[in-house]
């Protein structure tokens, strides 16, 4: 158990700098989720925890220590890869010991923590098999058998259930995150799957581009996006994005063919000027005419069961010109695409972020 | 690829037993030669066996020096197979998994080496081997070193290095062991071990020669047995470089024994033996095929990954 500090951390191939300065502190037992879009450096930085790549300048300390130098063997880390990462030609056992066996660890003591490991993954019966007599989920167990049994300071996952079907990552997020209270390790976890950010995370670390964007709990994140960036990656379906106009006064704004939304205790921190206005699609509702902020031309209706989605472009004068919106309505609600919908938008969740910067703004 | 058409089969039929009567007809009348009476006419053609074909085995294997012509063949052959494997992984490890400079300098050099065989490279092989020392000879030779060596003393000095590889197993196998046909195929399969194995062996505690040794040899086995077939054959079947190499009656190979026992001008055409030699020194790389052979097609296959 230890908590793993991010200092600065620099990387370049080449010429190319990958990783621009990434700071963060993760405490002692913590989940931690770091989650972006491919190529923004996500793995590159796990990969920097384990060793597995140099670090060009910066600071990598596990439990107080710094490691920039250390080998991957002496760092004290568990790593999970996509693809597991079994030895094709040994069995369970022999995959998950071979670690311990090369620490020279008492065969008493690898046999004790063989089988603790197997019983908290279930995989007793499994212990004599090789790798291609399991299944996917069997094999992701079995790796992450490999790393529990190290008893590690830090658990690594590089996007561990990318490579199952959907119903088994649902079953194996699950897994992990029980795992996790059980054994209160350190754990810090890749994903591009929002959703597992989402649900597993203690703390969420959005990257972008090689910089992390926003650091935080996953529902402060989600009700508080330091950017734009942010605020369009987390929540699914996206934020809609729309151009908008702040008063002097900063206390209210005016949508693209809207009349003025006060901004209900969240105004923005400098009156005037352009804005861009981001709405969740659930803070969209449909209302009577004469309530209505804006009207959409609905263009595709996705009914869910649970609540209903509807993407449909802004509509002027009653012609949809303006730009696209998704709005999620809850339960199943009959709407035919081509109807015209009035909006009313709920003015205590509307975020502003600067037009160019895309920094939050109120 | 299904083809359900009859005259399909039949064509495909057809050319398989066209092309096996043609592979197996030189052995069926090797079979057929060796089957005959001493003293038989050596230009008329046989059909059936002649009935004496374990007498002439018998008289083959009788003849003097046969067996240790067997014995040198295999140490050659497993010395060949065993070193060429040996090298050609190590090789494929260094230049697959190690960034070093020249590394693909190296690469070319082997890749080079391809057009280059034995037959092509003789004449130099066989100085070398008649002395492995001869370059350092040149070397001594070249800087002087007998003259300041002389000087140092105070008298003439002579300094010759001399280590003939001549009528030597190690001269039989070392010049032949290198191999780029069998360093590319273990590349190529050392390039298609994903990453992450060697990483999680890293992160395992594994060095690089732990990784080699406990991980990545065990997962060639197939292409090694594969590989061991063809390089055993090639092993075996060698008759020029131990033509060169070997003057003694005691260290010349099997094929060379059989290519002896050819009719020269003023000896009687002993057919029958000349055959009967053939065969014998055939089985043992049967042998190897057939116990083999499963790991062979598995190993060319390579369905496991």
């Amino acid at each position: 158990m230890a908590d793993v500090e991010i200092r600065n951390v620099y990387k370049s191939y080449g010429d190319t700098q990958v990783i621009h300065g990434v700071s963060v502190f993760i405490r002692d037992g913590e989940f931690v989720v770091i989650v972006g879009p491919s190529g923004c450096g996500k793995s590159t930085l796990l990969r920097m925890i384990a060793g597995l790549e140099a670090i060009t300048s910066g600071d990598i300390a596990i439990d107080g220590r710094v490691v920039n130098e250390v080998e991957p063997k002496d760092r004290d880390i568990a790593m999970v890869f996509q693809n597991y990462a079994l030895y094709p030609h040994m069995t369970v056992a022999q995959n998950m010991s071979f670690g311990l066996r090369l620490r020279r660890l008492s065969k008493r003591e690898v046999a004790d923590r063989l089988r603790r490991a197997a019983e908290i993954l279930q995989l007793s019966e499994l212990m004599d098999r090789k790798p291609r007599q399991l299944s996917g989920g069997q094999r992701q167990r079995v790796a992450m058998g490999r790393a529990i049994v190290r008893d590690p300071a830090a658990f690594l996952f590089d996007e561990p259930l990318s490579n199952l079907d959907a119903k088994l990552r649902v079953q194996m997020r699950l897994e992990i995150k029980k795992l996790h209270r059980e054994l209160g390790a350190t754990s810090i976890y890749v994903t591009h799957d929002q959703v597992e950010a989402m649900t597993m995370a203690d703390r969420l670390i959005v990257m972008n581009a090689g910089i992390a964007e926003q650091v935080g709990a996953p529902l402060d994140i989600y009700e508080c996006p330091a950017s734009a960036y942010v605020a369009g990656f987390i929540g699914s379906p996206a934020m809609n994005f729309l151009a908008c106009e702040v008063t002097g006064d900063g206390r209210a704004v005016h949508l693209n063919g809207s009349g003025e939304l006060a901004l209900n205790g969240n105004g923005a921190t400098a009156g005037g000027g352009v804005a861009t206005a981001g709405i969740r699609p659930e803070h969209i509702a449909v209302c009577g005419g004469e309530d209505a902020d804006l009207h959409v031309t609905a263009t595709m209706v996705e009914p869910l069961g649970a609540d209903t989605l509807v993407h449909g472009a802004l509509a002027h004068d009653g012609a949809a010109a303006g730009p696209e919106l998704t709005i999620r309505l809850p339960g199943i609600v009959r709407i035919q695409a081509g109807e015209q919908l009035p909006l009313r938008i709920d003015r205590d969740r509307i975020h502003l972020f600067d037009a160019e910067r895309g920094t939050r703004i109120n | 690829m299904i083809e359900r058409a009859h005259w399909f089969d039949r064509l495909t039929y057809g050319a398989l037993i066209v092309g096996a009567i043609l592979v197996c007809m030189p052995i069926y009348y090797a079979v057929i030669v060796a089957s005959m009476p001493d003293g038989s006419e050596s230009d008329a053609v046989y059909l059936l066996p002649g009935g004496h074909l374990f007498e002439n085995l018998a008289n083959a294997w009788n003849k003097e020096g046969l067996g240790r012509q067997l014995f040198n063949s295999g140490v050659m052959a497993v010395g060949v197979t065993v070193g060429k494997i040996a090298i050609s992984l190590l090789s494929a490890f260094a230049i697959t998994y190690f960034r070093f400079r020249f590394r693909m300098t190296a690469f070319w050099l082997i890749f080079i080496t391809l057009m280059l065989p034995v037959e092509v490279r003789i004449v130099p092989t066989f100085e070398v081997a008649a002395n492995a020392l001869a370059p350092f000879q040149a070397i001594i030779d070249l800087l002087a070193i007998e003259r300041v060596a002389g000087w140092l003393a105070g008298h003439e000095v002579d300094i010759n290095l001399e280590w003939s590889l001549l009528d030597s197993y190690t001269g039989l196998i070392l010049p032949l062991i290198a191999s780029a046909t069998a360093t590319f195929l273990f590349r190529q399969f050392f390039l298609t071990v994903p990453e992450e194995l060697c990483e999680a062996a890293k992160i395992d505690g594994a060095g690089p020669m732990r990784f080699f040794f406990r991980i990545l040899l065990p997962m060639s086995t197939t292409s090694m047995a594969a590989l061991a077939v063809i390089l055993f054959i090639f092993g075996w079947n060698q008759y020029l470089w131990p033509l060169l190499i070997t003057t003694e009656p005691e260290m010349t190979t099997v094929v060379i024994g059989v290519a002896r026992t050819l009719p020269t001008e003023d000896a009687d055409a002993q057919w029958n033996l000349t055959m009967a030699t053939a065969i014998l020194a055939t089985l043992p790389p049967v042998a190897v095929v057939l116990l083999l052979q499963r790991w062979f097609v598995k190993g060319l296959v390579d369905a496991e990954k």
